[in-house]
């Protein structure tokens, strides 16, 4: 086994395989993503969500089919979206989704009922804590250079305090920032969305209550989706996860296989 | 020459560190307004500091061509990236960058969803096979703790799968129960270590114990 390019090999056709020929898995959806669905079912029709879509489109294939799915969910619900990153790089195709998403409701207006603010400098911080005093002031444009002072979702919407549920679709640790300077300091109520792999961070926030529901990776899509009742890449995906992570573990057992019979070998002619 | 290059920084230092946890926690009018002010004045200095990086990036590419370090020539490709990008941006699909953004159509859009949005893809998507030959080199059962690692690999992995959840009900029960409980007590205490240490160093420079950010040794 020490010639890994077999198991490269084998991950690639297995991947081409399960995307070309994909199978439903049923999946009981976990708690933590139902938290964060039944939250927005609870809140009532005109409340305001706002999306932080810290991604880049290394993590897109993980974090957009939740993004999608909860813009959906979210309009859906007559909720109002509120749309921002501070990952520059994420800027354009999270643009790209609160339009395509929201084209799909030909009675929602940008500006009136979602909208897609951009990318602001100046650090979490700073722009977190402008946007807890006034958000149409700290982001004096949406990404369309639109100016926001004059649209009907800031009368109602003025301050991080306006906010309903704040979800963090988080590629990286911009989560931290925004439980401390947004979560925690303003009393708004939290959840966070991100890659499998940063997902067994996110259990320590769970458990302490700073954030009350958790999407991690492909699976939180999927189970999301499935909540919300309208497949998407996260449920077409996980066909894909299934065979590679069974794969990974056969390979695995297999190394140790190998390494015990060598090991008995080595032993015998000793 | 002490005065200025000592005891102003630390003044300052100790001021605007009171002062910036001072407003963090009051709830007087004026902490509100001057949260907003900082807040504007940094996202102007912000947007400075990308000018000033952009600079920096290319000085230090200029330097690498001057001096033909190893590798100098993927630096041409930095400025032809960084040319093609910034012309396509200014161009913005005929309407020019003091106009709102075209979204749709120009050749910024292309080269940001066909090479860089794809390339991004690619890398991350290498990390599956990264994972899958140091899963199978590092998991080996050849202690007691090395084989409990491997099981909860095992679990954890299959449980996070609906194939595990086909396999036994069980499977994700487990998965979670292992990632709830041993791995949440672990990180607790490695967070609560970095956060008490991030005090400390936060008060150390406040009071100017800590004093190596200004250069100097401590």
């Amino acid at each position: 086994m020490r010639d890994f390019r077999w198991l490269f090999l084998l991950v690639s056709a297995a991947v081409v395989f399960a995307l070309l020929a994909p199978q439903q898995q049923p999946g009981t959806p976990e708690d933590a993503v139902k938290q964060v669905y039944d939250t927005i079912e609870s809140l009532p029709e005109g409340s305001a969500i706002l999306l932080a879509m810290d991604y880049d489109p290394q993590a897109k294939a993980e974090l957009e089919p939740t993004s999608i799915a909860l813009v959906r969910h979210a309009l859906r619900r007559n909720l109002r979206v509120i749309g921002m990153t501070f990952w520059f790089t994420g800027n354009d195709f999270a643009n790209v989704l609160f339009e395509q998403v929201g084209s799909e409701f030909p009675d929602k207006v940008w500006g009136r009922d979602y909208v897609y603010l951009g990318f602001q400098p100046g650090g979490m911080a700073q722009v977190i804590t402008g946007m807890g005093e006034n958000i149409a002031r700290t982001f004096p444009q949406d990404y369309r250079n639109r100016a926001t002072a004059g649209m009907p979702i800031f009368q109602q919407v003025q301050s991080l305090k306006d906010i309903a549920y704040l979800i963090d679709l988080a590629a990286g640790d911009s989560f931290v920032g925004w439980i401390v300077y947004g979560g925690d300091k303003y009393a708004v109520k939290m959840a966070v969305g991100c890659t499998a792999v940063s997902g067994p961070d996110m259990f320590v926030r769970l458990d302490a209550k700073q954030i009350n529901g958790l999407i991690a990776g492909l699976r939180g899509a999927a189970d999301y989706e499935s909540l919300i009742g309208i497949p998407g890449l996260g449920t077409s995906g996980m066909f894909a996860q299934s065979i590679i992570h069974a794969m990974i573990v056969l390979s695995v057992i297999l190394g140790n296989g190998l390494y015990f019979w060598r090991k008995r070998k080595k032993h015998q002619e000793a | 020459m002490r005065t200025i290059k000592l005891t102003i920084p630390l003044l300052l230092a100790f001021l605007f560190g009171i002062f910036g946890i001072a407003i963090q926690y009051t709830a007087h009018p004026f902490s509100s307004d001057t949260k907003e002010l900082i807040s504007q004045w940094s996202i102007i200095i912000g947007g400075i500091t990308w000018v000033l990086g952009t600079y920096s990036l290319m000085h230090l590419h200029v330097g690498k061509m001057k001096r033909r370090e190893e590798g100098w020539g993927y630096s041409i490709f930095f400025f032809f990236g960084f040319g093609i990008v910034a012309l396509a941006s200014v161009h913005n699909g005929g309407r020019w960058f003091w106009n709102p953004n075209v979204a749709k159509g120009t050749l910024y859009q292309w080269l940001y969803e066909a090479l860089f949005v794809s390339a991004g893809a690619t890398m991350f998507s290498l990390l599956g096979f990264f994972i899958a030959s140091a899963a199978v080199r590092t998991f080996r059962a050849r202690t007691v703790e090395g084989t409990l690692l491997l099981l909860a690999a095992i679990v954890v992995m299959l449980g996070r799968v609906p194939l595990g959840e086909m396999i036994s009900g069980y499977l994700p029960r487990v998965s979670d129960w292992l990632m709830r409980v041993p791995n949440t007590a672990a990180r607790r205490a490695i967070l609560l270590g970095v956060s008490l240490g991030g005090i400390a160093l936060s008060l150390r420079i406040i009071f100017g114990i800590e004093r190596t950010y200004l250069g100097g040794r401590d």
